[in-house]
């Protein structure tokens, strides 16, 4: 008998005790923290119950935070999606300069946040900015107009900035997708006269589910714990306007609420998880259906 | 008689060792502000401060001591957007650095932790020097920082030039000067710079909110702190945001006061595109160092006229703090004490042209528009405010001054930011176990 060789099972140590103290010990201690009174001015612990819980879900600061963050998680799930599926098609034709193209439309994903958000800020200056300046030759009320200080559009911009940097990341999952899809398939759709729009529809996207549903999922779960671009463009600004869930929490911080903070911490991976699971059990079923 | 004796004896013993002890304390302390280069030659201290907070004049503190002494001090400048959220975690978790430059607001000693993260500065060698320390004073009667510039005195800025270009006089009392923003929107020019963009100026512009009421009733701090009170109960404070609600939606403020900043303040002023904007004495020197000697003459502070205001505001500005759990306190009082020396008392404010709370320490600097507020203040003619968030409890600045934004955008009426954040302070005032929360 070959005897199966093993590593021993003492190499575990150093990594789990890692895990634990780094990852696994906070997170409890964060769901605990949550039902107390915890500040930073008071070292003293005493069980609240849900009580944080309640005030944070009477709270109009909490509520704001989390419209803000559905909007932006669908907004950006959608947009970053569509952009860089059809980026992915467009790169997966031959065309000569694909390859040049794809690693251009890739950069966006590997640059920090925090320079994209100083860059973008930069841009969109009013009167002064790259944007502005393009547009004045338009319109001077455009080029005067203050996008990411004017409440009514602030958000947006972000959004926008957002799928700017990560629609090129779920091209690179789509362009791998495709990559399998067999051309069998195509090749006899256009002998029975299927259009670009009936091969799309019946040939790539079914075939691109498992795809779809990794990019989605991803984006559902950044949009959801968006914070860094939001602080680097607007600091959750002007007024609440582009306050998320994770800038809320932040502040919370801040001010020394700590428990308050674990509270809508738990809140927030309770979405999060949520939304994982409702949206990978409508992909799995639609996976099991197409194959 | 034998055990009387050897008590005696050991009692004896005791006080001659608490007599050395205290002998000790004394030495040390005070041998602390002797050290000399060879003393402190190759130690090592760091300097947390932010980034709005930090100017030329602090910096040639630290770069003439690290000269003079051989100290490395390293200065640890926060962005501003960020600066308040890192210190206030810094307190939190006692991580600080050796000097934390942080607000010189007593009630915001609280978060600091005060008791527990910095060390008592109340018997050093130059708090006698202070003209004044009742308003540094945290609740339990202690000075825990060096109020190096602390003191400032902010008004509305009236740009004279502008003014007379609309056949304008300087405004004296409210009515006059919101007559004045008519004229100045009717001619093109921004009436009132708030610097709305940045949110502490939204914070800024609300200081004398509840200075009327308070004159009218002695108590009214207590009445706050003691939960009988709360900013939807003071007159004088709605009509403050009423104003900033109203001037907003006038056009007062310009069009796009969302972009407007501080950093964008003294070009607006400079360049003579607002007529009104927000100012204090300090402001004067940096402005004519950027701009030119004499750019501040076209300037004139005038009280905050918004609500039932009429005073100037006397502002507590930052501190300088020594972290308790620093390895260097010797060396950080030593730097304190070298920097409250006169001799640098004197080139620091005439460096920075602005008001000192030292006694005989006066900028030989002064702008012609701060010897002007200053004869105001002088001779009566001014009085002055401090600003509610020094004196009121269970402040959270940033959410504040975030909801303030809202008033001035006209997204949120006076009675809405008050039920928020009276909603939130009491959270605050609760998690401090204050009484009556």
């Amino acid at each position: 008998m070959i005897k199966k060789k093993m590593y021993p099972r003492y190499f575990l140590i150093l990594t789990l005790a890692v895990y634990i103290v780094f990852y696994i010990a906070p997170s409890i201690l964060g769901v605990i923290y949550s039902f107390t009174n915890r500040t930073i001015y008071t070292q003293e612990l005493e069980f609240v119950g849900l009580e944080n819980y309640i005030r944070l879900l009477q709270q109009k600061r909490f509520l704001t935070g989390m419209k803000n963050t559905f909007s932006f998680m669908i907004v950006t799930t959608i947009l970053k999606n569509v952009v860089g599926f059809g980026l992915a098609l467009l790169l997966n034709t031959k065309m000569k300069s694909r390859n040049i193209l794809r690693a251009v439309f890739y950069l966006p994903v590997i640059l920090s946040t925090l320079i994209v958000g100083k860059v973008f800020v930069a841009m969109l200056l009013p009167d002064t900015g790259l944007v502005a300046q393009f547009l004045g030759l338009f319109s001077k009320t455009l080029a005067h107009y203050d996008w990411l200080g004017n409440p009514d559009t602030a958000m947006y911009m972000v959004m926008l900035v957002d799928v700017w940097k990560g629609a090129g990341y779920c091209m690179v999952i789509y362009l791998a997708g495709l990559q399998v899809v067999p051309q069998d398939c195509y090749e006899s759709a256009a002998i029975d006269g299927a259009n670009a729009w009936t091969k799309f529809w019946k040939i790539t996207l079914p075939l691109m589910i498992s795809s779809v549903s990794v990019n989605v999922l991803l984006c559902v779960i950044g949009g959801l714990k968006v914070f860094d671009i939001i602080i680097a463009l607007t600091n959750g600004g002007p007024g609440m306007s582009t306050q998320v869930l994770n800038t809320t929490i932040y502040s919370y911080f801040g001010s020394g609420a700590l428990s308050t903070g674990c509270a809508a911490n738990v809140l927030l991976t309770i979405l999060v998880v949520v939304f994982f699971a409702f949206i990978n059990g409508i992909f799995g079923k639609w996976e099991a259906k197409v194959s | 008689m034998k055990k009387r004796m050897i008590a005696a004896a050991l009692g004896m013993m005791l006080l001659g060792t608490g007599c050395l002890g205290v002998c000790a304390s004394a030495e040390e302390d005070s041998s602390v502000y002797s050290m000399t280069r060879e003393d402190l030659e190759g130690r090592a201290i760091t300097l947390t401060t932010a980034e709005d907070w930090w100017n030329d004049a602090y910096q040639k503190l630290v770069d003439d001591y690290m000269e003079e002494f051989g100290v490395e001090i390293e200065v640890i400048i926060l962005p501003s957007q960020t600066a308040s959220e890192v210190i206030k975690s810094q307190f939190a978790t006692g991580e600080l650095g050796d000097i934390v430059m942080n607000s010189a607001s007593p009630s915001e000693l609280t978060y600091m932790i005060a008791d527990k993260n910095l060390v008592d500065l109340s018997d050093e060698p130059w708090v006698d020097k202070l003209s004044d320390t009742s308003s540094f004073r945290y609740f339990d009667d202690k000075l825990y920082g060096l109020p190096i510039a602390s003191q400032d005195y902010w008004g509305f800025c009236v740009n004279k030039e502008v003014f007379e270009a609309c056949g304008l006089e300087v405004p004296t009392s409210k009515e006059e000067l919101v007559a004045a923003f008519e004229v100045l929107k009717e001619n093109d020019y921004i009436p009132f710079y708030s610097g709305a963009g940045d949110s502490w100026m939204c914070g800024n512009i609300t200081s004398s909110g509840i200075h009327a009421d308070w004159e009218k009733d002695p108590d009214l701090v207590n009445k706050f702190n003691t939960n009988q009170m709360k900013y939807a109960d003071s007159e004088s404070w709605k009509a403050m945001l009423q104003d900033v609600y109203d001037w907003a939606a006038a056009g007062y403020f310009g069009d796009n006061f969302m972009s407007q900043s501080w950093d964008g303040l003294q070009n607006a002023v400079a360049n003579n595109e607002c007529g009104v904007s927000i100012g204090l004495t300090s402001w004067f020197s940096s402005l004519e160092t950027t701009f030119g000697e004499g750019t501040s003459d076209k300037l004139e502070l005038i009280p905050y006229y918004i609500g039932e205001n009429d005073t100037i505001y006397a502002s507590t500005c930052c501190e300088w703090y020594i972290s308790s759990y620093s390895k260097n306190i010797d060396v950080c009082k030593h730097f304190l004490n070298w920097s409250a020396s006169d001799e640098n008392l004197q080139a620091f404010y005439d460096t920075i042209g602005s008001a000192s709370i030292f006694k005989g320490i006066s900028s030989s600097q002064y702008t012609p528009a701060t010897q002007k507020l200053m004869d105001a203040l002088s001779d009566g003619t001014y009085g002055t405010h401090v600003s509610h968030n020094s004196v009121i409890q269970g402040q959270d600045w940033d959410t504040f001054c975030q909801l303030m934004q809202e008033v001035f955008m006209n997204n949120m009426t006076p009675d809405e930011f008050c039920e928020q954040y009276d909603e939130y302070r009491d959270a605050i005032c609760v998690a401090l176990g204050m009484e009556g929360f």
